[in-house]
């Protein structure tokens, strides 16, 4: 008997680190997307009643990977029987059909698909990236690959993805039937890209992974009071965002991008607790307490970036991350380096030359050579970002700053009409208030 | 293996008329015709005439015309025999109209073995 708590955790556990693993290995299996999800799922519910029973498993991840697929088996046996026609997912080597089974399991000889036999044989790991990189294909619809990537990748149940996303979960179990119907009819591969399309590929796939560290950004921290709707889910986002570029940094070694990324996910997570305060109002970068930040990710994400900037990597990700580190690292806010900033900043908008970029740098500008020289940097983008609350709070900063309150007013007002959180907008309130 | 029906689409308002112009298109369209015959990966295609020689027909009505009316229509297609999508978008990619002004659309054909599925061409 093992207490009902540690094999619980040890289940959870098992789940986020390696639910893709599970998943991959079943999937070469099946070649059928659902009938491996379900199997999977089928073998984590399997393990917290036997793991409670008989302990928790030298190799968890193994053990999962056996229960998983002898469900499936059992499952293709009968359908086949049924003569159940399906087309099968694409999987390099492979050719159609099922393929007659030995009892024990030991049927795979494609070239490329190692084999799982059971618990005692390590699980090949680098079958996670055929999920990853299909999960982030280019002929999947942008929405469809943030789901898939958490779904495939991160292992999230429909509830969880919906939550995060604020919608109903009938409307989002029909949008993941439907992105995994368009992988079945278009023969969409699951597999790791050849040489030539891997760095485009990957960039697809950080493009997705972005996308959801700012939705897993949401989740907030330590904040005080009850956790916004689909924090919780959020959280789980961030987890698999982290997970996801771990893999990738581990099996790509060569590339910096993953790095520069992997170290901006750590960064938010180490200065989650600090963002925002009482009610979720935004705190100023400068009145964070740095104490509260954890210096071990910080420690870890300053070691990516510097690393895969000593390999040479100048790439948009990695600039970012190396931005991010540069403002997390010093131990006093006034010993961040803004000049350098600015520079990270210039390097950026040539991969990247967007408003939005040009905006974050108007706000390194300020710091490094005051509010006018910022405000010069920032009129130019007022009618591309009109419509953008963070262009008039941070013009409305600059010209407080300036001593210029009458038109600061206008600014606060105008950035209070944009849409925006709940807590900025009470802290624009209370700024209009009081100017 | 998997079958898919690349189409290829033009806009109707960019129609080049200068026959010599033309003329170098559709050559550049048959060389790359013959490449892909010659890879094995074609099993048919063609050019389709004008789109205004189109002859629409539902329960009550035949009409000269196309059945909906767009800005860029079907020009040609072709049925090509790869292994997956990726093989069948980096077949389609390289089709001429790309750089013509036009583009072209990927879709997958059912399996034979499907109902609807009838003769086949020796590829």
């Amino acid at each position: 008997m093992t207490d009902p708590g540690a094999a619980a955790a040890a289940v959870a556990t098992a789940h986020r680190a390696h639910w893709s693993t599970v998943l991959a290995a079943t999937v070469a299996l099946t070649r059928d997307l659902d009938l491996a999800e379900d199997s999977v799922q089928e073998a984590y519910a399997q393990a917290l009643e036997t793991w409670e029973r008989s302990g928790v498993p030298e190799n968890p991840a193994g053990w999962l990977t056996t229960a998983a697929r002898r469900r499936a088996l059992d499952v293709m046996r009968r359908a086949q029987t049924l003569q159940r026609k399906l087309p099968l997912l694409v999987w390099d080597g492979a050719g159609d059909g099922v393929e007659d089974e030995d009892e024990d399991g030991d049927e795979d000889e494609h070239p490329g698909h190692r084999r799982i036999e059971d618990e005692s044989v390590p699980v090949v790991l680098d079958e996670r990236l055929r999920l990853i990189f299909l999960a982030a294909h280019p002929a999947l619809a942008p929405t469809s690959r943030i789901v898939l990537t958490l779904r495939l990748v991160g292992g999230l149940s429909t509830e969880q993805i919906a939550a995060a996303f604020l919608v109903q979960t009938s409307t989002m179990a029909a949008r993941l039937t439907r992105a995994k119907k368009r992988i079945r009819l278009s023969r969409i591969p699951c597999r790791v890209p050849p040489a030539e399309e891997l760095d485009s590929r990957l960039v697809d796939v950080l493009d997705v992974l972005s996308v959801l560290l700012a939705t897993g950004a949401g989740s907030g921290g330590a904040a005080p009071g009850p956790a916004p709707e689909g924090s919780g889910s959020r959280a789980a986002v961030l987890d698999t965002v982290v997970h996801t570029l771990e893999v990738l940094v581990d099996l790509l070694p060569g590339r910096t991008e993953p790095r520069g990324l992997l170290a901006q996910a750590l960064l938010l997570r180490a200065r989650a607790s600090t963002r925002t305060g009482a009610r979720g109002r935004p705190i100023a970068l400068a009145e964070q307490d740095r104490a509260q930040w954890d210096r071990e990710l910080i420690d870890r994400a300053d070691r990516l970036v510097v690393g895969a900037l000593a390999q040479g990597g100048r790439g948009p990700y990695l600039l970012q991350g190396a931005i991010a580190a540069c403002v997390a690292v010093p131990a006093r806010h006034e010993d961040i380096d803004w000049r350098e900033v600015v520079e990270l900043y210039d390097a950026l908008l040539v991969h990247w030359p967007t408003a939005i970029v040009q905006l974050a740098r108007v706000v390194a500008i300020s710091e490094a050579d005051g509010a006018a020289a910022a405000l010069a940097d920032l009129e130019p983008l007022a009618e591309e970002l009109d419509a953008h609350r963070p262009f008039h709070v941070i013009r409305g900063e600059l010209l407080s700053r300036l001593g210029e309150h009458d038109r600061a007013v206008p600014a606060f007002r105008a950035a209070l009409e944009r849409p925006g959180g709940e807590g900025e907008s009470d802290l624009l309130r209370e700024l209009l208030r009081t100017s | 293996m998997a079958r898919y029906t690349v189409f290829l689409y033009h806009p109707t308002d960019q129609a080049t008329t200068d026959p010599e112009v033309l003329a170098s298109q559709m050559a550049e369209h048959d060389a790359h015709g013959k490449e892909l015959m010659d890879e094995g990966v074609m099993i048919f295609g063609s050019p389709l005439e004008d789109h205004d020689a189109t002859t629409s027909i539902r329960a009550d009505s035949l009409v000269d015309g196309p059945f909906v009316e767009v800005n860029e229509v079907i020009v040609g297609f072709y049925v090509i025999e790869v292994p997956d999508l990726d093989a069948a978008i980096a077949v389609a990619r390289r089709n001429p109209i790309i750089h013509q002004g036009g583009g072209v659309e990927v879709r997958p054909m059912s399996a034979e073995e499907q109902p609807g599925v009838h003769g086949s061409i020796p590829a």
